[in-house]
């Protein structure tokens, strides 16, 4: 399915091929600060599936593996946009928020569940993991 | 809840405290939230804008007409685009003025519960709104 989105202010657009039927709902720490809620919710996509229009600007943290983890995000509205796991060599993160009908993403999987906020309930029959899947 | 609250952006270069308790904690389901936050929903305290206090950092400051037509300013994190709070509420008299946080960039969120949903008509269907939550389709009046 091909999808459009991008950031707040239009200074970045994206567009690229993706699966959105089943997303990954995080919990974790940085992902809530990196959108400053309660989750992020996610959909990878290969890096020659997505198409990029304006400049990201990137912040290098280390993820739950231990491995680097890349957050692009718009720099002029801040905008979180992708993330780039060291885990998952060639392939991009995009974040269903920045979607332009972010409706189109149905979660799939819940992780980091131990960082959840105790309200949050994610509707649907699907896995929940209290760490990293698998 | 253990006052001051403290919170900062991801790659630590912002940082701030609270120190008195929020007046309101609430859910932002509006469609702006969902893009900057490239979540579901955007959550907030509210505090006396008093009470707030830059600690380490210097904001980039973004203002943007919201839905509601209303002028908001952003604080975010120049280095991670990090939004950690808003500007101070205008309009409002001196000492009334409140500030929104973004709830997510608190150290501690364990008490951390909103009470209210704004803009539920473009909330994602797979969110589950807690009972007993007050729930506006858009902005409250």
């Amino acid at each position: 399915m091909r999808i459009e989105g991008g950031c707040l202010c239009g200074a970045v657009r994206y567009a690229a091929e993706a699966d959105p039927s089943s997303a990954t709902v995080c919990h974790c720490r940085d992902c809530q600060k990196f959108t400053g809620s309660a989750f992020a919710t996610l959909v990878a996509v290969p890096k020659e599936a997505l198409t990029l229009n304006g400049t990201l600007k990137t912040f290098s943290g280390l993820g739950g593996s231990g491995k680097p983890i890349l957050r692009l995000f718009c720099p002029e509205c801040g905008s979180s946009i992708a993330e780039e796991p060291g885990t998952r060599p060639g392939m991009v993160i995009l974040n269903i928020g920045t979607f332009d009908n972010p409706a189109l993403a149905k979660p799939g999987r819940e992780i980091f569940r131990d960082d959840a906020l105790p309200w949050i309930e994610v509707h649907g029959d699907i896995p929940r993991f209290a760490k990293r899947a698998g | 809840m253990k006052l001051p609250l403290t919170g900062g952006c991801l790659c630590g270069a912002l940082r701030y405290e609270v120190t008195e308790p929020p007046v309101m904690t609430y859910a932002c389901h509006c469609s702006d939230c969902q893009r900057i936050t490239s979540s579901a929903f955007s959550l907030a305290i509210t505090v006396p804008d008093a009470a707030f206090r830059l600690t380490n950092g210097e904001p980039r400051v973004v203002e943007r007409v919201a839905d509601s037509g209303r002028t908001v300013a952003r604080w975010l994190c120049p280095e991670c685009g990090c939004w950690i709070a808003g500007g101070p509420q205008p309009g409002a008299a001196r000492g009334q003025r409140i500030r929104r946080v973004r709830a997510g960039t608190l150290d501690d969120r364990s008490w951390l519960r909103p009470t209210a949903h704004f803009w539920t008509r473009s909330k994602q269907p797979w969110v589950v709104l807690p009972e007993g939550s007050q729930i506006f389709e858009t902005q409250p009046g």
